[in-house]
Order: structure tokens, then sequence, then C-alpha cells
């Protein structure tokens, strides 16, 4: 379902804004067209119900004047107090299948949208804050719940109330009819004039209030930082911008959104009074009743209400507009890499080759790699070495393709990594990032991330073969203990640690390990070449080292500056070449040693 | 401070403007009362003979233009209300901020991102609402009370049995409503914690991507999705089936007032006019109980909401309320008054000790002492107390025991003493954000392009900005993701530099810089009007440079003095240096998380 979807929303790129707009909506509804027929049942139930009330007091004043018997009387009060009670049955009934209807739809859309950021690349990611992409799949997907659940089904159910009036108003009188139909006419042209004159501001509202929280966020994480630059004021003044933004677009969005109602309220005031006046003098010309008359003025509060009621909906639908607008925009954006034919992968380690492999980040920038050829035979593990901004992790991020090179080729067992489809990738390679991210969750759930199909004794073996034992061991739940996500327990270290049983599990056959540069512990340390060692096994390995040790574990060296590759080679004939440059990084910490 | 003088203190930040609401609010629902009384006499002048009683035409000219009138009230009400209700929600999202900023150890405890997300969106808000809510219910309380009075008049024994009713839906609201506040609070839990795994998601994209797992954290979004559709449903359900209740209630009433007026109108006693004002009022009294209703479920999601805000650090609700209007000084007048205490000259820490709460490690009876212009750097194994020490001193810890002395004086505050211009302090692992480079470096201080851009020389970053697409303009990505780590401590470095603090504490000297990058920071940082530096690191080059070493191990300094004589007389110091040294063999590397060239915006 959500690959249809996604393609879906593909294909209707090109359309005009509106009918993408309508064509998510539609998507989403059909999902529920069960309860959506239900809920028409209802609606019309609660119309035919509505419709009766009025012409029920016309009988009950028109008896009344003319002298009926009370009991009469008493049986339309009676008729009239039924009718009350079936209403609250049907109204409380839609509420609840209104209710469940709009949180399924928009559930799937918020795993659509999340699917659909999955999706896309890293670039993207680093575009956009995950405060900042919360704040889109839910906070907008939830104006939109609130739409479909509540304001959906009251403009519907309005738009019902108001055909149905004028069906028993020409019933009753066509002259009345008319009067009223042309007042009807009147608000319900003014109501699309001026239906939207409130999206704008209301988006801006949204944006400044997703970059004040996204501003607030990032404070927060920074609190140490702050402090100790003493920046309170500086941050505090900040923050006192971003709410004087909110407030000015909330008041321009509230003051367009008032004008509609005195537009519509305006507009029910002129209906009213010609309907009194109408009203009046065919009563005194004898035309009509003057129950009549009192059903017109009931009728006409009656088309107003459901009239003012599509008004104070319109803001949820402005609000919802607004959601639907940016949820197209996130849907819109598109993964730079695309997939190939798709590659044949054997379950074997691969071999990986760079193929004069140039690479920027943008056109404007300098190269990040500069003509970068190596190949790594199968099994082996290689080291990548160099300074900061030499391109040791970009070339990472080519090898699983996060990016593709601009030039050359990157190549797995020999086929360009191009033609590869996402797939083919997917559990293949193995990567252990930096700063291993936790989730709030047990210990199974940031092991396994969420595969159900990993059962625990795989886990605890994996766990075990990284010498894990004794820590787990300790562990008061076991793999039901639950870690907090940014939790002070776990040192860098320590995640990574966890990081590689992530990947232990998914048996990939190519590893790369860009390792934590924070200082470790000795114990951890110990553990983190003990867990690369058992990773190493059968697989192919590339290590960006930050550690020393490291180094002894590797089979070859490369070692890079400024994008282009400055030594290549057996670590051990490297090491034998007193001019290498290893060899005189060795000589370089050995002089120190007796400084 | 209880929950009523809480919300009193926030209407008081800005009372003229509240009064305008209230009156501009009060005059629209109060002067509903109008159109009821001129449907009465519309109808009562067209039903008696023409001529004997008012001009029914004429009636309905004035009740337009009274309509008219009142119409303007609501747009003024409107936008008065929307200005205050943010203006108290930015007091509260300012006065929430300013407390974790001065409380930054709860913080790191108690909060994660995604609940720091729902606390400054949901609680504030709510809190918000709130304050504007009251509002409603008495103009509505006023207006029912007048209309009750005009109904009593007509017809008393009709008025009372059909108010009634209405006051026990009331009854029946309030012991409901119990109910729809734990649902509420279900549904909000719900709500936060799909928003945290979202968050969580979201942050590691990269590792999910990779391992193929986007199918398996789908599928528990699924199930934490449909956990929160019942909650939200259910909560969604009652407090929309007790406003039916309250909606539906004018039915049952005008209902009540059919039948009851059936004897008194068939005898002329109840006029048809009559029946249009009772109509007509009903509807908008029997929004009293709904009203009721609806205030008292924000009263509650207030109070929780309120609870949950001042919960942040254990306080009551006090601080939350006059927080916000404690100024905090420009940055420039913080500068001046941290001159006070003179300039460096010496700075003597005696006994300071820490115990973390969780490990029971720390730092136990320290004693150090820097003179100005001294480089000291302290050591030891991981784990030996050398970061609890920097943190303890410069009140990022609470500390246990020991005095703090500045050029002799007694040191009560380090939080709010040891500060720029004082000392600035440069941590392990710095927090950027997704703003430009020289904002993450300036952060307020009024520095011009020069000052800038010799900070930057010193922190040895000079080469980098100058490799960035727009030198110090560029946008660093959120939490500074385009910069490598190296980068952002040095970035860090500049920052703390530019306020040209008399002491520089710096935790993990250079840990992610590579040897070249480490040398000119040293070299830079040693000429001109050097600043005192206080620093722990495990990088020889940085042991090599200092004018003294502290080596702690276990919590205690076990010996200090220049490097040379440690080597030569500490046991301690010769092993941890062969050890360093060992671990800047493989050396080179910092890590390039993102390199220079970090793609534009």
């Amino acid at each position: 379902m959500t690959t249809t979807i996604d393609q879906a929303a593909r294909a209707k790129d090109d359309a005009d804004p509106r009918s993408r707009y309508w064509s998510l909506l539609f998507r989403y509804m059909r999902l529920e067209r069960p309860r959506l027929a239900i809920l028409g049942v209802l609606l019309l139930a609660a119309t035919a119900l509505q419709v009766l009330t009025p012409q029920l007091v016309r009988h009950y004043v028109d008896r009344a004047v003319s002298g009926s018997a009370v009991h009469t009387l008493m049986w339309v009060a009676g008729a009239y107090l039924l009718v009350a009670l079936m209403l609250q049955v049907v109204r409380l009934a839609s509420a609840y299948v209104g209710e469940s209807a709009a949180w399924s739809m928009t559930n799937a859309m918020r795993v659509d949208l999340t699917s659909h950021c999955m999706g896309l690349d890293i670039r993207f990611h680093r575009e956009h804050t995950a405060g900042e992409l919360v704040e889109r799949v839910d906070g907008d997907v939830t104006a939109l719940a609130k739409f479909l659940s509540s304001a959906f089904l009251l403009i519907l159910g309005n738009l019902l109330l108001i055909v149905g009036i004028f069906v028993s108003l020409f019933l009753t009188d066509a002259r009345i009819g008319a009067v009223l139909l042309l007042y009807a006419l009147c608000a319900l042209a003014a109501l699309l004039a001026i239906r939207s004159i409130a999206t704008g501001p209301w988006t801006m509202a949204r944006e400044v209030s997703g970059k004040l929280l996204g501003f607030v966020s990032e404070r927060v994480a920074g609190i140490e930082d702050i402090r100790g630059n003493r920046a309170e004021g500086h941050v505090l003044r900040q923050l006192d911008e971003l709410n004087g933004d909110l407030t000015r677009w909330q008041r321009t969005a509230r003051v367009r959104t008032s004008l509609i109602f005195i537009v519509m309220h305006g507009t029910y005031l002129l209906g009213y009074g010609g309907a009194l006046v109408v009203g009046g003098y065919l009563y005194r010309e004898g035309l009509a009743s003057i129950g009549t008359v009192y059903m017109i003025i009931a009728y006409t509060s009656y088309i107003y209400t459901p009239l003012n009621e599509l008004r104070s909906q319109i803001q949820e639908l402005q609000r919802a507009n607004a959601g639907v607008r940016r949820v197209n925009e996130l849907f819109a954006a598109r993964p730079s890499i695309t997939d190939g034919p798709g590659l044949a992968m054997s379950t074997e380690a691969p071999s990986v080759a760079f193929d004069s492999v140039s690479f920027r980040y943008a056109d404007h920038l300098p190269m990040s790699l500069q003509d970068v050829s190596f190949s790594l035979g199968s099994g082996q593990v290689l080291g990548i070495m160099g300074r900061t901004g030499s391109g040791k992790t970009t070339v990472a991020r080519l090898v699983t393709r996060i990016y593709d090179p601009v030039s050359g080729a990157v190549r797995i067992d020999g086929q360009d990594l191009r033609q590869a489809r996402a797939d083919d990738l997917r559990g293949r390679i193995g990567m252990v990032t930096q700063d291993v991210q936790l989730f709030h969750g047990t210990l199974r759930d940031n092991l396994t991330l969420f595969d159900p199909e990993v059962v625990d004794e795989r886990i605890i073996a994996a766990i075990e073969q990284l010498g894990l034992r004794e820590w787990y061991a300790r562990l008061p739940d076991g793999l039901d203990t639950v870690l907090a996500s940014g939790s002070d327990d776990l040192s860098a270290g320590e995640a990574q640690l966890l990081g590689v049983c992530r990947v232990l599990l998914r048996e990939p056959a190519l590893v790369i390990l860009d390792e934590a540069s924070s200082r470790l512990d000795h114990v951890t340390e110990q553990f983190l070449n003990r867990a690369l060692r058992a990773l190493a096994v059968g697989r192919t390995t590339i290590v960006i080292a930050h550690r020393p040790t490291t180094v002894s574990l590797v089979d070859q060296v490369l070692v890079l500056e400024d994008g282009r590759v400055v030594e290549h080679g057996p670590r051990e004939s490297l090491l034998a070449d007193p001019d290498s440059h290893l060899s005189r990084l060795m000589l370089q910490v050995s002089q120190e040693d007796f400084a | 401070m209880s929950f009523p003088q809480f919300l009193w203190r926030l209407i008081r930040h800005r009372p003229w403007l509240y009064a305008a609401f209230v009156t501009l609010l009060t005059v629209f629902l109060v002067g509903r009362l109008v159109p009821g009384l001129m449907e009465r006499a519309f109808f009562n002048a067209l039903t008696e003979p023409v001529g004997s009683g008012l001009n029914p035409w004429a009636i309905v000219a004035v009740m337009v233009s009274l309509e008219l009138a009142r119409l303007t009230a609501s747009l003024g009400s409107d936008v008065a209300e929307v200005v205050f209700r943010f203006s108290v929600m930015g007091r509260l999202r300012r006065g929430l901020l300013h407390r974790l900023l001065s409380r930054p150890r709860v913080t790191a405890q108690n909060s994660s991102l995604s609940g720091t997300h729902s606390r400054f969106r949901d609680d504030v808000e709510d809190v918000g609402t709130f304050t504007t809510a009251p509002v409603t219910l008495f103009g509505t309380f006023l207006f029912s009370v007048i209309a009750v009075i005009l109904m009593l008049r007509i017809n008393a024994l009709l008025t009372s049995i059909v108010v009634l009713p209405l006051m026990l839906v009331v009854t029946v609201a309030t012991l409901a409503n119990a109910r729809v506040g734990r649902y509420r609070a279900e549904s909000r839990e719900a709500t936060a914690q799909v928003a945290e795994f979202l968050g969580e998601t979201f942050r590691s994209a990269q590792s999910i991507k990779l391992m193929g797992a986007e199918r398996h954290v789908l599928r528990r979004f699924r199930t934490m999705n449909d956990q929160r559709r019942r909650a939200s449903v259910r909560d969604a359900f009652f407090t929309q089936g007790l406003d039916s209740l309250f909606y539906n209630s004018v039915d049952v009433a005008v209902g009540l007032v059919l039948l009851l007026a059936a004897g008194p109108m068939t005898r002329g006693e109840f006029t048809v006019g009559d029946l249009a004002l009772f109509d007509y009022y009903l509807y908008f009294v029997s929004r009293l109980p709904m009203s009721i209703g609806s205030t008292q479920v924000k009263y509650r999601q207030a109070k929780v909401s309120a609870e949950r805000l001042a919960a942040v650090d254990e306080a009551d609700l006090a601080w939350l309320a006059t927080e916000p209007q404690q100024r905090v000084p420009s940055d420039r007048a913080s500068m001046h008054a941290g001159r006070a205490g003179g300039s460096l000259e010496a700075l003597k820490v005696s006994g300071l000790s820490y115990r973390h709460p969780s490990s029971a490690r720390g730092a136990a009876g320290v004693d150090l002492y820097i003179q100005r212009g001294e480089f000291v750097v302290v050591t030891g194994p991981v784990g030996s107390g050398k970061t609890t020490v920097l943190r303890a001193l410069v009140g990022l810890l609470p500390r246990d025991g020991g005095t703090i002395r500045w050029n002799g004086q007694l040191v009560d505050d380090p939080a709010s003493f040891l500060v720029p211009p004082r000392v600035a302090y440069v941590p392990q692992v710095p927090n950027l954000v997704s703003d430009t480079l020289r904002e993450n470096i300036l952060m307020g201080v009024d520095a011009d392009d020069a000052e800038l851009a010799e900070a930057i020389r010193v922190a040895a970053l000079d080469r980098d900005v100058a490799g960035l697409p727009s030198g110090t303009d560029t946008l660093v990505g959120p939490l500074g993701a385009k910069l490598s780590g190296g980068q952002a401590q040095r970035v860090a470095m500049a920052r703390a530099l530019v306020r040209r603090p008399d002491l520089l504490v710096v935790d993990d000297f250079a840990s992610a810089l590579d040897g070249e990058t480490e040398q000119a920071l040293l070299t830079r940082l040693a000429v001109g009007e050097a600043p005192t530096v206080l620093a722990t690191s495990h990088r020889p080059a940085t042991l090599a440079a200092a004018d003294r070493v502290v080596v702690m191990a276990d919590g205690v300094v076990v010996a200090q003095g220049p490097l040379a004589k440690l080597l030569s007389e500490s046991e301690e110091m010769k092993g941890l240096w062969y050890q360093f040294a060992a671990e800047d063999e493989g050396e080179g590397p910092g890590n390039d998380k993102s390199v220079q060239s970090a793609p534009a915006t």
C-alpha cells in the first residue's frame, strides 16, 4: 500500500495544486469506505430529523392560535421531544464513527509520510531537523485529523441540512423558499469569496511555530554551552523575537478569520431581516399563517447555524489546507539517488573498488575526493586514515551509496554501484556510525531495530560474540531492559558496541565502521577491538580509524590527504618502508615519547 | 501558589489588554439578549391589530443595526484575545527556557528532546488557552442570569420547570468530566510516545536505511499509532459526547416548553412572541452548562499542564508565573558586571568534591592553583575525575564540598560567577545550533569582524572557514551536523575566545583534532596576550606545552608539577605518558564527519 500511494503521488506531481490537494484526501478516504458509508447514513438521519422540527413547531403554533384541544398540542410537543432524543443518539454514533475513521486515515498518512521521509537520502535529513519533521508528520497531520474527524463531518452534514431545509421550504411556500434561497446563495457566495483569505497567515503561523519549537529543542540540548558562554540573555532575546513573530502572524490570521465571521453574520442579518419583513407582509396580507412565519424564522436561523458552522469550520479547514499543502510538499521531495536495474549480490564477502572516483557535495564546492582509486579484496580489512576533512567519511558515504560519485565509479564485486537498487544493498552493507542513536525502548528493540524475526537466542549469541556477556548479565531485565534515548547511561563507545551488535545481527557481507572519535576508557576500548575482530570475520571490512590500536587489526591502509590518496598498501609493507606516511607517523610518536 | 493564583498572575501581565478583551467579549455575549426581545416585540406587534402597537418594520430595522454594532465588538475581542493569549504563551515559553538555562543538570536528567517538544507546545498551549476561556463562561453566565429573569417574568412556573433539567445536565457533566480527564491523559501520553518515536526514527534515519529496517520501524510505528488512535477516539468520543449532550439539551428544553405552554397558549396567556423569546433564549442559556463543562475540562487540562511545566524543576507554580517577569540583563551589562572581582591574578580551589549519584565515582578533595598566564593541564585515566573537577569548578555540577577563591575572594555560586568574561568553558562535545557559523561563535557577543576573525584564527578554524561556501555566514545544519567533530570543537574554542576570558577552561583539549591542528592551536594560544588556560587532556603535545600538569587517579590528585619533573618522579605520569603516546601513534585523523565542503543551503 505504501508504495502504491507513493507512486500515485509521484504520478500526480505535475498536476495542479488543487487537484493534488483533493487527490491526497481522497486517496486516504478510500481506505475507510465502510466507516464513511455508515457515517453517510447517520448524517442523512440527522438531517431528516433536524428538518422535521420547525415543521412540528409550525403545526403547534397554528393549532395553539386556532384553539385546538390541549391534548392535540401535547401530542405534537411529544413528537418534538422524541425527535430531539433520537438526534442525540445519532450524533453520538457519528462522533464515534467519525473519529475512528479520521484516525485510521491519518495514521495511514503518518505511516506513508514517515516511510517516504525514510526513503529520502541523507541530504534531505541534513536539511531538516528531526523536530521539524516530527512537526510535519505529526503536527500537520493531526491538524488534518481534527479536520477530518469533526470539521469535515460538520461541513458535509450542514450542506445536507441546507438542502433539506430548502426542500421543506419550497414544499410549504415557493415564494418564501425563493427569498431564503436568494439569501443562502448570497451567503454562500460571500463564504466562497473570502474563504481563503486567512490561509496564508495560518501557514505562516504554523511555520513560525515549527521554527520556534525547533529553536527551543536545539537550545535545550545546548544548555551547558549557553550557560558556559553566558548567552542566556541572547537566547532569550532570540526567543522573544520568535514569540513576537508568532503573535503577529496569529493576530493577522485571527483578524482575517474574524472578517470572515463578520461578513457571514452580516449576510445572515440581512437574510433574517428580509425573512421577518416578507413573513410579516404575507401574514398581514393573509397569505401565510402565523405558524408559517414562525417556521420561516426558525429555518432562517437553521440555515444560518450550518452556514455559521461552516464559517467556524473554515478555520479548521484552513489549518488543514495549510497542513495538506505541507504534507504534499513533503511527499513531493525526491531522493537524488535513484535505483538502477539491480546488482547481482552474492552472499560472499564482496570485493570493493574505487575507480578514479571524484566527488563534491555541491556544484560550487571544491572536490572532496579527487581521482581516488583503490581496491579491496574479498574478506579483507581496510583502515582509512587521514586528517580532519581529508575525505574519510566521504569514502564511507560513497560505499554505502548515500551519495553517487560525480565521476568515476564505486564497484562492488566489479559492478558499478549506480546500477544498484536500494533493496540490493539493504542488509548487505552494514555501517556503524560515530554516534549511534538509541531508541527509548528495550535493549531487544534497539538491537533488532524492531525486527520480530530475530530470536532472543541470536541476540544473546551476538552479545556474547562481542564479549559482552558480563555486561549483559548485570542488566536488570535482560533484553527487556529499557534504554532511554539520548541517555547519559551509555558512553559513545558503549553505544558503538550496541551499533556493532546491531550490524552483526543483520549479517552483512560488507561492513563499514566509523569509529567514535571521542576517547574511550580502557575497558570499552578492548571491547571495541574484540568486537571489530568478531565483525571482520568472513566479511569485507572498512574501518575509519580514529584509534591507534585499530591499526594492528587491518590488512591494508589507505591514507587520504585533501581528498587524494597519498598512500595505499598492505600494512606490513608500509610499516617496512621507513619513508611511508604510516612509518613516519610511528616515528613521530616515538620521538615525542622521549621528548 | 495555587493554580488560580497562578492564572491571576499571568493575567496581570497585560491588564489593560485583558480588560479590553473582557469588556468586548462580554458586550458581544450579553448583547445576545437584544434579538430575543426584539423578536418577541415583532411577533406581538404583528399579531395585534394594525396600528395598535409598535411598528414591526421599525423593530426589524433597530434589531439589524444593533446586531451590526455587536459584530464590531466581536472583531475587537478576537484580536485582543489572540494577542493576549500568545503573549502569555510567549512568557511561559520564555520562563521555561530561562528556568532550564539556569538548571542544567535537571534538564539533562529529566527531559528528552521530544519531551521538551510537547512541553513547549501542548502544555504551554493548554495553559494559554485557559487564561481566556473563563471569560466566555462569565459572559454566558451573565447573559443566562438576565435571560432567566426575563423568562421568569413572562411565565415563572414554566421557566422554573424548564431550567431545572438544564441544571441536572450540569451535574451529570461534572461527574462525567473526571473520566474525560483520564482519557485525555491517556491520549496525551500516547501522542507523546508517537512524537518521541518519530523523533528518534528521523535522527537515526541513516542507520535504519542502511540496516534495511524501515519495514520493522514502520510496523512498530503502526502499532503505536493504533494505540494512540484507540486512546484518542475514546477521548474524543467522551468529550464530544458530553458536548452533544449539552447541545441537544436545548431541543429537549424547547420540547418541554411546547408541552407546558399548550394550556396557557390556548388560553391566550402565552403569546407566539413569548414562545419566540423562550426558543431564542433557551438555546443560549443551554450553552451555559456546555460552557461550564468545557471550561472545567480546560481547567483540568491547564492545571495538569501547568504542573507538568512546573515539574521541570520540582518547583511549584510560583516561578512559572514570576520567572518571565525577571529581565535578563543585556549581554553588555552582564559583561560589565562580570568584571567585578578584578581580572584574574590567581584562582585557588581547595578540597573540591563531587560524587556522581549513579556511579559513586567523582572527585574528592581536589586542590588546584592557577596563576595568571599559566597553562595548566589536568590528566589521568578515563574515569579519574578530570572532567568532574572542571564541571564542578564552573558550576555545571553542584559541588559537595570545597572552596573556590578568585583573587582570594570566595566564590559562592560558580555557575553565575565563573562565566564570561572571567571564565569561558569549552565542553568536550559542543552543541551547535542550526544557524550560521557566525551566530554559533558570537552567540550574542557584540564583536566586530576583526575580533571574530582573530578568535577564528587563534582557534585554528581559519582554514576551515576559508573552505566554507559562505564563510562565517554558512549554515551549519541541525545541531551543527554539517561540521565535523573537530570543527565543532574549534567552533566552541572560537566561541570562548571571542569572549576574551581571563581564564579558558577546556574539557578534553584537542581530542578530536589531528596533530597538526593541535599544534597550531597550542602555538596560537601561547602568543600575545595569552589567556590563562585550565584544560584536561590526554594528548602528549598538549601535556608538553603545559606549564604544569596535574595528575589524577580515582578522583584524587596524585601528583602535580612540570611535565619533565613528573616524568622522572611520578609512576602514574610515566604510565599515562606511555599509554597516551601509543594512542597517538595511529592518529592524524580527527573525525571528519562532514568536511569543510559541506553542502550549502
